[in-house]
């Protein structure tokens, strides 16, 4: 094809505000998928990305569309994920793009990730082709949404295509703009080849499959390979398009979009942003953006069962061939025993993980709390990393404590406010700015500390404001901060996996909330448990979980005899899931019931 | 293995076997309930009956001897005495049963004192009422169709007829049951002196209106350290009046224990006939039919009718020996233990009575195994451990 003839493009949108539906019908009118192949969130092909409505690992498609001007062109869509946990995905996949289409829900206006993903295609000089999606529906609102935009993207009202994805209304107009305003790719056909990478995937047969967008030169199957960023050497064994599955091919020309099967064997050799260059006589000049990826939250993975340890290091290994961003090191808790302590770029991408890894792997897991990494200063001058609250250094060894900042951006209806205002507040944040994006709508900008948001932030965003408001977030800083490890202990034993680090003023609250919600989650048992929050040597808190009195089944006659015995053993099934810490033994619910303590507080008001 | 279906004993004289008789009618289903029964179906109970015989003359084939007869229900006093007397003829021509206690559950409200007198002449000797509460608040809450009049009449029509066994039955952590309200019950039960109470701790079955209830709020579930202090008062005031507690929901007069009912602590085996029965033969438990009509037309065609049976391994047996026998006050004696399964109780759950001991649930006296006080509250967490993995 040639390369004024090529349109790369991706979607930009909320959830539900209608990605994957154009998408489908964008491969329909185009031809490219078949009305008998057509299902649902054709590109979302995991079970999760279709249960979740969302979608988790980019995608691409290449299209043929002829245009009204008689000329056909190749359309290159790349879907991207749609979640702030991937923002850095997100701006490798616009990163390949010239031109991006942001879908706008007409009842539900812009929320807080799209504006994030606009200003990053915006950074990345996209051309920008704005839609209003819905408007079929008796609430769309396609003015007061076209005025947004206008106002808060500055993309002029006219530009805007109203559509409705469902029905394939301005479908037509969304192909036909991508044609006439996207521009075609700009890269140099005569100079070595630079492909950015914007994701990959493991293949057991083919390795590492890189999905990428040649940016300059071109790639023919049989090449020697190099990539930048760490020299690895490799092969294009096989190289191809997407239809989207996999349509193999004899080369990749300047500007298009495609897949490389590399031969790797680990996705974290052929990371996201990276360049692939030719081994021999190759570019020298990696493509701008490239970043390892950080992990910014953590948490314990445990297995139930103790035997199943094994399994799980099988299975994380294996989702780490795929999953660059995910990482783990063994871990051992005296409570829990061994596992693994997880890194993860946010909070859905751990769910994801741990969703995963019970589903795949079919592991019974228990995940501790998710904690943030802190530096550690300590008086030997040293600062170290500290994932897991357990390895917090002694009090009297510390010299400085350091947490991760956020950036948070919250659109919200301006009636909630207040109540916005009070939860940042609660969980440390400081206020930076306040816009009107109309008269009912608010861009809130705050800095939070990360360990504040890690818990149930999102949750109670979304209660406090009836579902309506949306959150972005990004990495601003460490700062230091007054932090103690708080720990708790069980029949007077210590149980690592329940510590957490708190702000000190803070901890006194904190730990009267979580002894009393472990009060209530763990069941009593044969004699009488204290349940202590301490700092240091000192406690701060304690209740008391009394002796269970009475456990009995009251008759027991000749037809009762089979079916209470069925009952024992259900008892003792759902003792054995519990853990056994000293002689108590601990629900599965308890390790994660930090998380729950502002959720509770906000009941009981 | 033997299978209920063709259990007859090895030795051509008969096996001694309890017999229990189900009556799955009722004249309405209480909120509690999730036994076998059925409103609505009482012109059914001729041809039920009439299958039931059919039925325990097949476990007479079987070379099978009724030691013990009991029935229970359902509503067995929606049976005439007529219908009593045939099931307990064919018990005695059938089944070899010599005249033992005979014993039949009667609901308040369906009973006077000449139908008591009745079955009297057809060999009933023992009655158990089922009064549940003294309250009417209680009884209205549990949809019995009874009032505590009608309980107190009954038990008064029996006793004036001459039944020389009368069981109560009485129901504990009740929806908003108090404590005091629970000792009233205690004081009323005792006024009637019987000479055999059965206590029911208060379970949400699943499945059960209550349960419903429970979960959408309506109703809060029993409270276990309340229920605790209920057992305990009830133990008191039954001691008091001289009842003496041979289980741990039961209490008699001495002399005047369930035999029935030992049957089954004892883990002996027995009949079960009827719709919904289960009964323990040839070391199998098994269970039939559920619903009438069903049942009838399985017995018609002369087989037993039923439809689940589990074999009962000699672990499990030995275990369910220990766990029933515990419930006795007598508790399981270790030579006894030793002379039915030829092993030795400690051999066989030594760690788990010395973990049990520890916390005070279990006790050795004279060489016999016991519940301690704390431990009959607590018997779940004994049991549970003996069970085979």
């Amino acid at each position: 094809m040639l390369q004024d003839h090529i349109r790369n493009f991706s979607i930009i949108a909320h959830i539900d505000h209608g990605k994957s539906t154009l998408a489908d019908r964008l491969l329909q009118m185009t031809g490219t998928v078949s009305d008998r192949d057509m299902k649902e969130q054709l590109l979302d092909s995991m079970d999760l990305e279709r249960e979740k409505g969302i979608t988790i690992k980019a995608r691409a498609v290449r299209m043929q569309y002829t245009a009204s001007d008689g000329e056909t062109y190749e359309l290159n869509l790349i879907d991207t994920p749609g979640h702030v946990d991937f923002s850095y995905e997100v701006s490798r996949s616009l990163a390949a793009c010239e031109g991006a289409v942001l879908v706008v829900d007409a009842t539900q206006g812009i929320q807080a990730q799209t504006l994030a993903n606009v200003y990053l295609a915006l950074g990345s000089d996209l051309e920008i082709i704005p839609v209003v999606n819905k408007i079929d529906l008796p609430s769309a609102d396609v003015a007061a949404v076209a005025g947004e935009i206008e106002r808060v993207v500055g993309l002029p009202a006219d530009d805007i295509i109203p559509a409705s994805a469902k029905t394939g209304t301005g479908a037509k107009d969304v192909l036909e703009a991508i044609v006439r305003r996207i521009p075609p790719p700009s890269g140099q056909q005569d100079a070595p080849l630079r492909a950015l990478i914007f994701d990959s995937h493991y293949d057991p047969y083919k390795g590492v499959i890189a999905y990428v967008r040649v940016v300059d030169g071109q790639v023919r199957r049989g090449d020697r390979l190099r990539m930048l960023s760490n020299d690895k050497l490799t092969e294009a064994a096989e190289l191809g398009y997407f239809v989207p599955s996999l349509r193999s091919a004899e080369y990749l020309g300047t500007g298009e979009v495609g897949y490389i099967a590399t031969g790797l064997k680990v996705v974290v050799d052929c990371r996201v942003g990276d360049t692939i260059t030719l081994e021999r006589a190759g570019s020298a000049e990696q493509l701008q953006g490239y970043q390892p990826v950080k992990p910014m939250v953590f948490a314990g993975i445990f297995p139930v069962n103790g035997e199943d340890y094994p399994l799980l290091r099988d299975a994380l290994e294996k989702l780490t061939l795929n999953d660059a961003s995910l990482t783990y090191e063994p871990e051992t808790s005296g409570a829990l025993g061994f596992g693994f302590r997880a890194g993860f770029l946010g909070l859905l991408h751990m769910e994801i993980v741990q969703e995963r890894l019970e589903r795949e792997y079919d592991l019974d897991l228990l995940t501790t709390a998710p904690s943030v990494e802190y530096q550690v200063e300590t008086t030997d001058g040293k600062t170290t990393p500290v994932h897991n609250p357990t390895e917090m250094p002694a009090p009297q060894r510390t010299r400085r404590v350091l947490e991760p900042w956020m950036q948070i951006s919250i659109v919200a209806p301006s009636n909630h406010i207040g109540t916005v205002m009070e939860l940042v507040s609660k969980r440390r944040g400081e206020f930076s700015k306040m816009e009107y994006l109309d008269e009912n709508r608010v861009l809130l900008t705050y800095e939070i500390p990360l360990s504040e948001i890690v818990s149930d932030f999102y949750d109670q965003l979304k209660s406090r404001t009836q579902g309506y408001a949306s959150l972005d977030y990004s990495f601003g800083e460490y700062r230091s901060a007054d932090l103690v490890k708080l720990d708790v202990l069980v029949n007077a034993q210590p149980v690592d996996a329940l510590s957490l680090i708190v702000h000190r003023d803070q901890a006194y609250n904190r730990g009267k909330m979580l002894v009393e919600r472990l009060c209530e989650l763990i069941p009593r048992q044969m004699f009488e448990i204290p349940v202590q929050a301490a700092i240091g040597q000192k406690v701060i808190s304690r209740e008391t979980i009394r002796a269970m009195r009475k456990n009995v089944i009251s008759k027991c006659y000749g037809g009762d005899i089979t079916r209470k015995r069925k009952l024992l053993e259900k008892q003792r099934a759902g003792k054995a899931r519990m853990k056994t810490v000293g002689n108590v033994q601990i629900p599965q619910e308890a390790f994660m019931a930090v998380l729950r303590l502002d959720g509770e507080e906000a009941a009981r008001r | 293995m033997q299978t209920p279906a063709s259990p007859t004993p090895k030795k051509t004289d008969r096996a001694d076997a309890g017999l229990y008789v189900h009556i799955p009618f009722c004249r309405t289903k209480c909120v509690y309930c999730d036994f076998n029964c059925y409103a609505g179906e009482n012109h059914l109970i001729p041809q039920y009956v009439a299958a039931l015989c059919r039925e325990l003359e097949m476990y007479g084939q079987r070379s099978w001897r009724a030691t013990t007869l009991y029935l229970g229900g359902g509503t067995p006093s929606l049976l005439s005495a007529g219908q009593v007397a045939a099931i307990v003829d064919t018990a005695r021509t059938a089944l070899d049963f010599n005249p033992g206690e005979v014993t039949l559950e009667a609901n308040p409200g369906s009973v006077n004192e000449d139908y008591f007198r009745e079955l009297l002449d057809v060999g009933v000797n023992r009655v158990s009422v089922g009064i549940q509460s003294f309250r009417d608040a209680d009884l209205k809450r549990l949809a019995r169709h009874h009032s505590v009049a009608d309980a107190v009449d009954a038990f008064a029509s029996a006793r004036a007829a001459g039944v020389p066994d009368i069981s109560l039955d009485l129901i504990y952590g009740l929806p908003e049951q108090s404590l005091a309200a629970w000792r009233d019950n205690l004081v009323q039960a005792m006024a009637l002196a019987p000479e055999h109470v059965s206590l029911y701790g208060l379970v949400v079955e699943e499945g059960t209106p209550l349960a419903r209830q429970v979960a959408r709020g309506k109703v809060s579930p029993p409270d276990d350290d309340l229920m605790a202090d209920m057992y305990e008062l009830a133990h008191e005031v039954f001691s008091a009046s001289g009842l003496v507690r041979y289980e741990v929901s039961n209490w008699a007069l001495t002399g005047h224990e369930a035999r029935h009912n030992l049957v089954y602590w004892n883990n002996e085996p027995y009949i079960g006939a009827g719709a919904g029965a289960h009964g323990y033969l040839g070391g199998c438990r098994y269970s039939n039919e559920l619903l009438p009509a069903r049942y009838i037309r399985r017995v018609e065609q002369s087989e037993l009718s039923v439809v689940e049976r589990e074999p009962i391994s000699h672990n499990l047996e030995r275990a369910e020996t220990v766990i029933l026998g515990l419930r006795l006050d007598a508790g399981v004696s270790a030579a006894a233990f030793h002379a039915r399964y030829g092993e030795d109780l400690v051999d066989c759950y030594g760690a788990v009575i010395s973990e049990a001991e520890l916390f005070g649930l279990l006790e050795w006296r004279d060489k016999r195994l016991y519940l301690t006080e704390r431990g009959r509250l607590l018997s779940n967490e004994v049991f549970q451990r003996l069970l085979p993995e």
